[in-house]
């Protein structure tokens, strides 16, 4: 892992060897990932890798620039590469404001993840799952432990560095003939990772998902575990970017402000809640803030990058991804801490109170049908049950939703008042389970 | 290098490795965006690193590192895993033989895009934005071009030794037209960035971007004012674009061997295909359907010399007259149906494991002029460009949306078009409706430049190459539902 220092040398080069404006995310992954599959270990990985971007700003003129090599004679390179790219662009559309000075906490220190969850560790809390198995089932999945460093520079002299792990497992158990169960966790914490916990669930949703019958189409009231609102959720996020939203792409363009979701829908991005990932600047630099995005279903905020914030008038609230180069071009903000608010039932309540349902454990494959209308689209997956009369009876077969989320977000009848800690594409997330009335499945497998 | 290498190879069996290798790999990138008539964004960037496997006794490790200076520790850490993943492992991994190789294959290319001048590239994008921003009603366009070189070396413990270098050259258009209550896009030549094959920068050159870039602007303010298409159960052609998803997720992606045996059951999900499904026993469509994956195939995304396992890219029938005949298979999984490897094993980058991946999956084109297939539907569409894609973990049932619908009337095109088309079937069923496939002066080789599969998530370069293609009685749009 790069260190503190290394990474301030690192910065310094950039920042002697131009005259332009400089900016510089150093970001290091290692991933240390045990996957199996019929209940055999099948690829066991490790994998380090440190990328710096360099970007340089002059006026309304930027360009970036991504090396792994860090010898001077190739950062050197990396300036003279981009101080070309930067002099013969042409100008953007906007003029570049530097960051100014921010004090930003520091997270370092040692999780106990990478200890615990070293190779060894890997392998055993998999045999111990594995080992619960009856015979006519295998499991399928992955532990990872993520080891991610981030440090960022730029020539007005903010300095910030911040390195932390993540662990993530999620299993999927099946039965011979072919019946699945899905178990995830993922945390940021020792306390947090019940692996055998998560691998229990997906046995014990295998085991009930066995002969399913195929359900009619139509409309129905779902209850959604944690992991499912998720799926859900992260479309509404995308289209709470604030690119997405001043350029007429969201479903929330022009309607700031407006109530678009049901009451009981509060949704965060909260970087002080130490159970989500807290990452306390962005690749501009900026202090990460917390900022409510939807509030008793009022669109609130939408996320900005430095350059849409100037655009709204507002200050930049750290949720920028831009100068990192895997999102070239990608403008606006992304949430990394959130946490949506629950309410006061329970899963089993939501189920005790539903004459005629279906529980969902989680979607698959979803995806954006019409972004304006928030219309989505995916399928069941890995444990879906019929509820009648209060009770989860039959598994069924997996069928396909399309639905707008301005709908099914404001047909939540329940939620659940404990939050799940969920992947939100790669990030812990604090989730409710969801009771929702006229969610349409359009489609099935016959 | 080739002696440094050579050398690894020996120290891996010195620590007592059954087989080992490694990828070398050095990748360029560059990226190029315009937005709304200005600059939005130029990026490159350079990776170098390798990654080593080593096999123990049927066991696999991996490890891939960017320290150059350090490859034997990477190799003792590499066999280490491997003998770690022995305790929970009872079938011991095979790798079906190959022969030993030392070889070179290089992308044929006339112009070198690391070589043309990025006031050229940015010259060409912004004069495709000028021509977009003429049409009145037009809110958001988007030009770009991206460019990726990777020179790649290839070395076993059986003393193979291959050196690769490959080209790709991409680039789109994009034009949105938005109002208070709805958004429409038009894209060209298609989606998600546009177009990319293995070439140099004269695919650029030939795809004619600004030539087009009127008419894509055209489209979206058309489309916005246009009604939503009905639905109900219609005859579809769908276009080469269209076809690049419908051929890529419910034939690609299914038939990949290492899926059908669960290696990606918890993420990207299993397969309804089977082994004893070789036995000619799996009716996929019907006989209009034939279907290659060809790693040989001249300016395909997928097209390379040799695979990351150093096995020959070659061409393999994956469904014959809708027989399925094939799966795309790596060393290990091809042992396990006591096949010869399919040359089809990629890693994405130095730092990852190489997997089962498609390389060009073509459908074969048929016998019909496009005015033939038209004047045989009574009531139906043509669909173009994908917009949206959704398939199940079995890779049965799917749904796609695409940017537009062209309305046919008792065989002809009406000239009226429809936005926001969606259509869904089931994958056997949905092949089988297939009666129709345009001539070959019709096929079109498109490429995907992104598809992700494996943890940790790699990305896939494929190529899809198909003509105009006709499906019966499918079903389009969700009005009987919802």
């Amino acid at each position: 892992m790069l260190s503190k220092e290394k990474a301030r040398e690192v910065i310094d080069v950039f920042t002697g060897a131009t005259k332009h404006h400089t900016v510089v995310n150093i970001v290091e992954n290692g991933e240390r990932l045990t996957r199996f599959s019929n209940s055999e270990i099948h690829q066991n990985v490790e994998i380090d890798d440190t990328i710096v971007n360099l970007t340089l700003h002059n006026g309304k003129k930027s360009a970036s620039s991504q090396g792994n090599a860090f010898d001077k004679d190739s950062l050197l390179k990396l300036v003279h590469d981009t101080e070309e790219m930067l002099e013969n662009s042409p100008e953007g559309e906007q003029e570049f404001i530097p960051t100014p000075i921010q004090k930003v906490p520091e997270l370092t220190g040692d999780s106990g993840l990478e200890k615990k969850f070293d190779i060894k560790g890997r392998a055993d809390v998999l045999k111990r799952c594995f080992s619960t198995l009856d015979k006519d089932y295998t499991a399928a999945g992955a532990i990872s432990l993520d080891k991610k460093m981030h440090a960022y520079g730029d020539c007005m002299g903010n300095f910030h560095y911040m390195n932390y792990d993540t662990l993530s497992f999620s299993s999927v158990v099946t039965h011979k003939d072919g019946a699945t169960g899905y178990g995830a966790v993922t945390a940021n914490r020792l306390s947090a990772c019940d692996i055998d916990a998560a691998f229990k669930k997906a046995y014990e949703k295998a085991k009930t998902s066995r002969n399913p019958v195929f359900a009619d189409l139509g409309a129905y009231t779902v209850v959604l575990e944690s992991e499912a609102v998720a799926n859900l959720l992260l479309f509404m996020l995308f289209g709470l970017n604030g690119d997405r939203y001043q350029k007429g792409m969201s479903f929330a363009s022009d309607k700031l402000g407006q109530k678009l979701f049901g009451e009981n829908l509060t949704v965060r991005d909260d970087v002080t809640n130490e159970c989500t990932f807290q990452r306390f600047f962005d690749s501009e630099g900026y202090t990460r803030k917390p900022v409510t995005l939807v509030e008793n279903g009022v669109v609130k905020n939408v996320l900005h990058c430095s350059k849409t914030a100037q655009k709204a008038g507002i200050s930049p609230t750290g949720h920028s991804f831009n100068n990192l180069g895997f999102m070239m071009g990608s403008s606006g903000g992304y949430p990394l801490n959130v946490v949506m608010q629950g309410g006061d039932s329970s899963l089993d309540e939501m189920i005790k109170g539903t004459k005629k349902g279906i529980l969902v454990t989680h979607f698959h494959y979803c995806n954006t049908v019409n972004p304006r209308t928030l219309q989505v689209t995916g399928l069941t997956r890995d444990g879906t049950f019929m509820i009648e009369d209060g009770k989860v009876t039959t598994p069924i077969k997996n069928m396909r939703f399309t639905e707008s989320l301005l709908d099914a977000f404001s047909n939540i009848t329940a939620l659940s008042r404990d939050l799940n800690l969920v992947d939100v594409y790669g990030y812990p997330s604090l989730i409710p389970a969801a009771k929702i009335e006229n969610f349409h499945f359009t489609s099935g497998q016959k | 290098m080739k002696e440094k290498l050579t050398r690894l190879m020996e120290y891996c069996k010195e620590l007592g490795a059954d087989y080992a290798d490694i990828r070398v790999k050095d990748i360029w990138t560059q990226s190029l965006a315009a937005e709304d008539g200005k600059m939005k964004a130029q990026s490159s960037s350079r990776s170098l690193g390798c990654g080593i496997r080593v096999y123990v006794d049927g066991s696999l490790g991996f490890c891939a590192t960017s320290d150059m200076s350090a490859l034997e520790d990477a190799a003792k850490r590499a066999y280490e895993i491997a003998k770690v993943s022995a305790e929970l492992q009872s079938e011991k991994i095979e790798l079906a033989e190959k022969p030993t190789v030392v070889d070179s294959f290089a992308t044929p290319i006339e112009k070198d895009p690391e070589k043309v001048s990025l006031g050229d590239k940015i010259a060409l994008l912004l004069s495709c934005e000028e021509a977009m921003r003429e049409v009145s009603g037009v809110s958001r366009t988007v030009s770009s071009m991206s460019f990726r070189k990777e020179e790649v070396i290839y070395c076993d413990t059986d003393g193979s030794y291959i050196t690769q270098s490959f080209c790709q050259s991409g680039g789109g258009l994009s034009a949105t037209a938005v109002d208070g209550n709805d958004a429409q896009t038009r894209s060209y030549p298609t989606s998600f960035g546009g177009n990319y094959a293995r070439a140099g920068y004269e695919y650029i050159e030939g795809l004619e971007l600004l030539k087009s870039a009127k008419k894509c602007a055209e489209e979206s303010v058309k489309l916005l004012n246009a009604p939503d298409c009905p639905s109900g159960t219609y005859d579809l052609i769908l276009d080469p674009s269209q076809m690049t998803l419908q051929i890529h997720e419910s034939i690609g992606h299914p038939t990949e061997l290492d899926r059908v045996f669960g290696s990606e059951a918890a993420y990207a999900g299993a397969s309804f295909v089977a082994p004893e499904d070789l036995k000619n026993t799996l009716v996929y469509g019907s006989p209009d359907v034939t279907v290659v994956a060809d790693a040989t195939c001249p300016l395909g995304l997928g097209t390379f010399g040799y695979d990351d396992e150093g096995v020959a890219g070659q061409k393999v029938t994956l469904i014959d007259k809708g027989i399925f005949k094939n799966f795309t298979t790596s060393r290990d999984t091809a042992a396990k149906v006591n096949v010869k490897s399919g040359g089809m094993s990629i890693a994405d980058g130095w730092h990852n494991l190489p997997i089962v991946r498609m390389t060009n999956i073509n459908m074969l084109p048929g016998d019909y002029e496009l005015d033939s297939l038209i004047a045989g539907i009574e009531d139906g569409f043509m669909l173009d460009v994908n917009k949206s894609w959704s398939i199940d973990d079995k890779r049965i049932n799917f749904q796609f949306a695409c940017e537009i619908a062209y309305e046919i009337k008792k065989g002809k095109l009406t000239g009226k078009v429809y936005k926001n088309p969606i259509y869904s079937g089931v994958t056997t069923e949905f092949w089988a409706g297939c009666d129709g496939v345009a001539k070959e002066e019709y096929w079109t080789l498109y490429g995907v430049p992104n598809c992700g599969k494996g943890q940790p998530g790699q990305v896939a370069r494929v190529g899809h190459g198909s003509a105009p293609t006709r499906f019966r009685g499918v079903k389009v749009g969700v009005a009987d539902v919802k």
